[in-house]
């Protein structure tokens, strides 16, 4: 056995920490095989969940030692893992940068570097019960007498977590409002128009996350709720869309419509065992006919959209044309205190009736409630430099 | 006792007690440590507890959530463990049928609760066969969701609660039953001048037990009512922990509901003590 391996080249292995399903790491194990044989290397694919991940990159960034050579990251944690995480400029070369919007370069860029390279980006759209909905509402004002002529069948994801910012940020930017301008014109007109939806939410709303939602809308209790790509995957998977259920883009507002980018960035860790390798693979992710593959073997479409005249092309339309309307979240080290802030205020408004304008207020008061990063870090110190 | 046997019974006591240290003393230290900690000894994490109005539903709902189960617990542990043991009436198939919820893992369980009481589920299904109106036995508004919970928990434990209740039933000698019934007991004085009070050591240890479980309840809120319709203290420091991303404050509710478990378990536990060396308590 020994004799049979003295002739091959020494074996490198890659260690991928990526935030996969088993079923995706098997399709995703094939889409890295055409980088193993042209390199020489074995990439391990190390399935977990970005808390993990994360806690993982913070391990290693501190013993300054450690066997992941890329992990993957949620959107929502890049400005804290920003600090265990390799500057990668000179990667994204202006071929690279073509591939993917100005907001997915902005989620990865902190103090005008770039830490995070976009791996799979997706953003929400608007399912809907085709059936019951034939015109999906397209404003606000066709969404808000949707909810009144069916009570109980608009849902938002308003259980206390992150989720529950991304649904209403989309009202929020659709106003002009911003996560760092709660008390603008924009934020309290959003906040307005969900306190008016909030009588004839599904009920169930204020324990919705995303999978629980999904399935209310697969069981016909809810026929228009908003969610990320995955759902459509699933609906599919049981039969549903596109038969019964379809996306269509989140309706428009007064300054337009808005999605929150959301999705998985990778990093090098600062103390990967193979920078270079890693490097170079990221180099190889970061060309068309890698961006192109990822969208036809894993239906990953952050970069590249499904081919015209495909099933996909029909399915995801909504997320289509929610492409050039993404935003991305503030990458920033205090993202999870200016969340859970907003949180509050969102969940104030829709499930206990309180009044905008006073929430609004309460994410810019320095000691509000259970916010013990409210007095870590001031809101407008985590705000500094950040569009409004 | 030579040498080596005391050699292995240090070993017997040392290796389980090192394990206890690495993996709860030392962990729960560490916790506690974090709990207190906000850039240096503070009491910060605990002061974002108090402001917090979900953490005070929390807390409300860990006290009525166990009181609710246990008490369904006890009757329905009670009943049956009544009826298993009584004479002529013991069915291996009832029996079966009675364990069969403990002895199915909890997350198949709770996964049938919940496709049970789910809003198009079948418990609303039957009642619509019936021409009644369907409830929403999990919605977050209302107490309805409480009142499943209860049900569940209780459903899925009450088993242990029978089985130790039966261990105490068959140790009450049949002499005083004998008795009661030659000096004209009916059914339920015999029960509740002969069963009842000898029974008492097991339904305290029962209650002690259970109580102190019931506390600690997790997985049945999460999985049924998702962490939000019914808060408890654990889910709440879940919460804390994976969604608001602020691990020091996860750690100060937990630190508070061991706080919470150590009192009832001491309280509990020198109950149990009490009662034991009470003059004809036991046998």
């Amino acid at each position: 056995m020994g004799g049979c391996r003295q002739g091959e080249p020494p074996r490198v292995a890659l260690n991928i920490a990526l935030a996969v399903f088993p079923d995706e790491a098997a399709r995703y194990a094939r889409f890295v095989s055409s980088f193993e044989a042209a390199h020489q290397v074995r990439v391990n694919i190390v399935a977990q969940s970005y808390g993990d991940i994360l806690q993982a990159l913070r391990v290693q960034a501190q013993s300054r030692r450690g066997s992941l050579d890329l992990v993957e990251l949620d959107l929502a944690m890049l400005g804290q893992a920003r600090s265990g995480a390799a500057v990668l400029d000179d990667l994204v070369t202006p071929s690279a940068h073509s591939l993917f919007s100005g907001p997915a370069w902005a989620a990865a860029t902190v103090k005008h570097h770039i830490y995070f390279i976009p791996h799979r980006l997706m953003w929400e759209a608007m399912i809907y019960n085709r059936i019951e909905v034939p015109d999906p509402p397209r404003t606000w004002d066709e969404l808000a007498r949707f909810a009144r002529a069916h009570p109980g069948k608009l849902a938002l994801k308003a259980a206390r977590y992150e989720g529950a910012v991304c649904d209403a940020m989309a009202f929020v930017w659709s106003a002009g409002g911003g996560y760092c301008d709660p008390e603008s014109g924009g934020s309290l007109r959003a906040f307005d128009f969900l306190r008016s939806l909030a009588p004839d939410l599904n009920d169930e709303s204020a324990v919705f996350r995303e999978m629980s939602i999904l399935e209310a809308q697969a069981r016909g209790t809810v026929w228009i709720h908003f969610n990320w790509p995955f759902a459509i995957g699933y609906l599919k998977s049981k039969g549903l869309a596109p038969e019964v259920d379809l996306s269509a883009p989140i309706p428009a507002g007064p300054a337009g419509t808005a999605t929150p980018l959301g999705g998985g960035y990778l990093a090098i860790p600062v103390s990967a065992p193979h920078p270079e390798l890693a490097r170079e693979f990221l180099a190889w992710l970061l060309t068309p006919e890698a961006q192109a593959r990822l969208s036809r073997e894993l239906g990953w479409y952050g970069s590249v959209a499904p081919a015209p005249g495909s099933e996909d092309a029909g399915l995801y339309a909504g997320f289509t044309a929610m492409r050039d309307h993404v935003r991305a979240r503030p990458a920033v080290e205090c993202y999870p205190q200016l969340s859970n802030r907003w949180q509050r205020a969102i969940r104030a408004v829709l499930l206990r009736g309180k009044a905008p304008e006073a929430v609004l207020g309460d994410i810019l008061s320095q000691n509000s409630g259970a916010d013990v990063s409210a007095a870590d870090t001031p809101f407008e110190r985590c705000c500094a430099g950040l569009p409004q | 006792m030579n040498e080596r046997s005391r050699y292995l019974k240090g070993a017997f006591v040392a290796i389980p007690s090192l394990f206890m240290l690495a993996m709860l003393v030392v962990p729960a230290l560490g916790g506690l440590g974090a709990s207190f900690n906000h850039r240096g000894p503070s009491l910060e994490n605990y002061s974002a507890l108090v402001h917090d109005p979900m953490f005070w539903r929390a807390a409300l709902d860990n006290l009525i959530l166990p009181i609710a189960s246990l008490a369904l617990e006890l009757a329905a542990g009670l009943g049956l463990a009544l009826m298993l043991t009584a004479r002529g009436k013991r069915s291996a198939v009832v029996e079966v049928a009675a364990i069969l919820p403990f002895a199915i893992p909890e997350i198949v369980i709770l996964t049938i609760a919940r496709y049970l009481l789910m809003p198009r589920g079948y418990v609303n299904g039957a009642l619509e066969a019936f021409g009644m109106h369907g409830a929403a036995w999990l919605s977050p508004r209302g107490s309805l969701a409480m009142l499943s919970v209860a049900v569940v928990d209780a459903w899925h434990v009450t088993p242990i609660v029978m089985l130790m209740l039966i261990a105490g039933l068959q140790t009450i000698p049949q002499e005083l039953y004998e008795a009661a019934r030659l000096d004209g007991a009916g059914t339920l004085a015999t029960f509740r001048h002969v069963t009842l009070p000898m029974l008492a050591p097991a339904i305290v240890g029962a209650t002690v037990l259970r109580g102190i479980d019931a506390l600690r309840i997790f997985s049945t809120v999460l999985v049924l009512t998702g962490a939000e319709a019914v808060p408890v203290l654990s889910t709440y420091a879940y919460g804390q922990w994976t969604d608001a991303q602020a691990p020091r404050v996860a750690m100060a509710a937990a630190m508070v509901l061991a706080m919470v478990v150590t009192i009832f378990a001491l309280a509990g536990t020198l109950a149990v003590r009490r009662w034991a060396s009470q003059p004809g308590a036991s046998q």
